[in-house]
């Protein structure tokens, strides 16, 4: 089985795993800490929200520090210092629902959005204001929330009914699923752009990166032979060829979800995940004919 | 020279994107208050000692609706207690309650995010302490044929009914309107 298609079924397998151990009607994570440990929280996607965690802590009946949500986060927090965004890249169903259906349309009807527009800064302003968003009395966590749609759509696979949508939710799923999703080169135009669990994790994993002992993403520059097919393959835009005068592969690890596509696509293994240093972008200087040709249009 | 120029382009692009995902979750963050219309609120004070308590009647109009959900689920209505609990048992002793819906179509829901309530019966088996409120919500589901064609969409009225002794706590009235269509 090649190494592409072997890396999309364990993904899909993970993505899977995301479903039941997060999103009701199973939520196994929320159900295990809520009947084990007694903590406060409910037994669906509710209760792994950062919201909802800021909206506990500082709760009419007094600051509750420890609930499903503030063990999830911290969780999903401590694992992208560690490890990378693993959350995006091996359990968030949300964001790979976009990305496994990008893949069924062609690519002549995609968009490559992530080429055009840097989404790194875009994503930490939305970012920003979520952050802000439990304090100011901002809707805007909730109404645009892809997590509470994913959740929706499992339980209405079960009754063949989503219940009824309020026109954000119907906005977000047009963006999500159809704009940044089935059209957009890689699918996941709403992780790059939208979601701030994502950002929130990639600025951690920049931080950690600069660790010898954390996980990341690393290029042996020497076995690389610019066949461009981690650019191809990036679900999330994050290794560009960049055109311009230097004529680099330029890998954004604000933008990386850790998912280890790139590194199961490489023919030549230059790309690795583990410890030590970091990515370094490297010029194109082996380039094929073929390659140099594409690179000069 | 240019590099150092090529770098304060670099920074300024960067900071007019980040400017640009400020004002865009700003702006979304806007849009959920021009839809309050999409959905009823159910507000009542029970135990006031009033007989029958009064309430604002609900009216819901199809035409007040955002435009995605004009166009994807119109006839799919919401009319609830919304996060905070709309409910209230404003007497000195525990309540035990129950919901029902007439005039409304039969594929009316009743719904609650309280365990103690029965969608079946309507009943919240929990009696409702004094002091306390309770949420309930309603969904409509109405054919865009009948939507299209009149005014007056759906009409009829929430009954809260204390179950020990069967007596009418409160009468709601709900009315979906079209206010596109002429009267």
């Amino acid at each position: 089985m090649k190494k592409k298609t072997k890396s999309l079924i364990i993904r899909g397998a993970g993505y899977l795993g995301g479903v039941v151990l997060l999103f009701a009607p199973f939520a196994l994570i929320q159900r295990a800490l809520i009947s084990v440990f007694g903590l406060v929280g409910r037994p669906d996607t509710h209760g792994a929200c950062y919201k909802m965690f800021i909206s506990r802590l500082f709760s009419a009946t007094g600051i509750t520090v420890l609930s499903t949500s503030s063990i999830i986060v911290f969780s999903i927090l401590a694992v992208a210092v560690a490890f990378g965004p693993l959350f995006c890249g091996r359990l968030c169903v949300a964001g790979a629902l976009g990305e496994f259906l990008s893949r069924l349309v062609p690519d002549r009807f995609k968009l490559n959005w992530q080429k055009y527009i840097n989404p790194t800064p875009i994503r930490y302003g939305v970012t920003a204001v979520y952050l802000a968003s439990p304090f100011l009395g901002l809707s805007f966590t909730c109404a645009f929330c892809n997590f509470n749609f994913m959740e929706k759509l499992i339980l209405g696979t079960t009754i063949w009914d989503l219940g009824i949508l309020g026109s954000t939710a119907i906005l977000t799923a047009f963006l999500w699923i159809v704009v940044f999703g089935l059209f957009a080169n890689g699918g996941r135009g709403f992780c790059s752009y939208l979601c701030p669990v994502g950002a929130i994790q990639s600025i951690l994993h920049a931080i950690g990166s600069r660790l010898g002992v954390t996980g990341k993403l690393k290029l042996a520059q020497s076995k690389c032979i610019s066949c461009k097919q981690c650019t191809k393959e990036c679900p999330m835009g994050a290794i560009q060829i960049d055109k311009k005068i230097e004529k680099e592969i330029k890998y954004n690890i604000h933008n990386c979800i850790a998912c280890t596509h790139c590194v199961a696509v490489c023919p030549k293994s230059a790309i690795s995940y583990g410890r030590g240093k970091a990515w370094q972008n490297i010029k194109i200087i082996q380039a094929s004919p073929a390659i140099e040709a594409e690179l000069s249009n | 020279m240019n590099s150092k120029k090529g770098w304060i382009v670099s920074v300024l692009v960067t900071l007019l994107l980040f400017a640009a995902g400020v004002s865009l979750a700003l702006a979304a963050s806007q849009y959920p208050k021009t839809l309050t219309a999409e959905s009823g609120v159910i507000k009542v004070d029970l135990n006031t000692g009033k007989p029958v308590q009064d309430a604002k009647p609900i009216v819901v109009d199809i035409q007040k609706q955002g435009l995605p959900k004009r166009l994807f689920q119109p006839g799919r209505i919401s009319i609830s207690t919304g996060k905070a609990a709309g409910i209230s048992n404003k007497g000195t002793v525990p309540l035990n309650l129950a919901a029902r819906v007439e005039g409304l179509p039969e594929n009316t829901r009743l719904t609650s995010t309280d365990p103690s309530f029965d969608s079946s019966t309507g009943v919240f088996k929990k009696p409702v302490a004094a002091g306390n409120a309770v949420v309930l919500s309603i969904g409509l589901n109405l054919p865009r044929r009948q939507i299209s064609g009149n005014f007056q969409v759906a009409s009829g009225r929430l009954l809260l009914i204390n179950q020990d002794t069967g007596s009418l706590l409160a009468e709601i009235p709900i009315s979906v309107v079209n206010s596109s269509v002429k009267k």
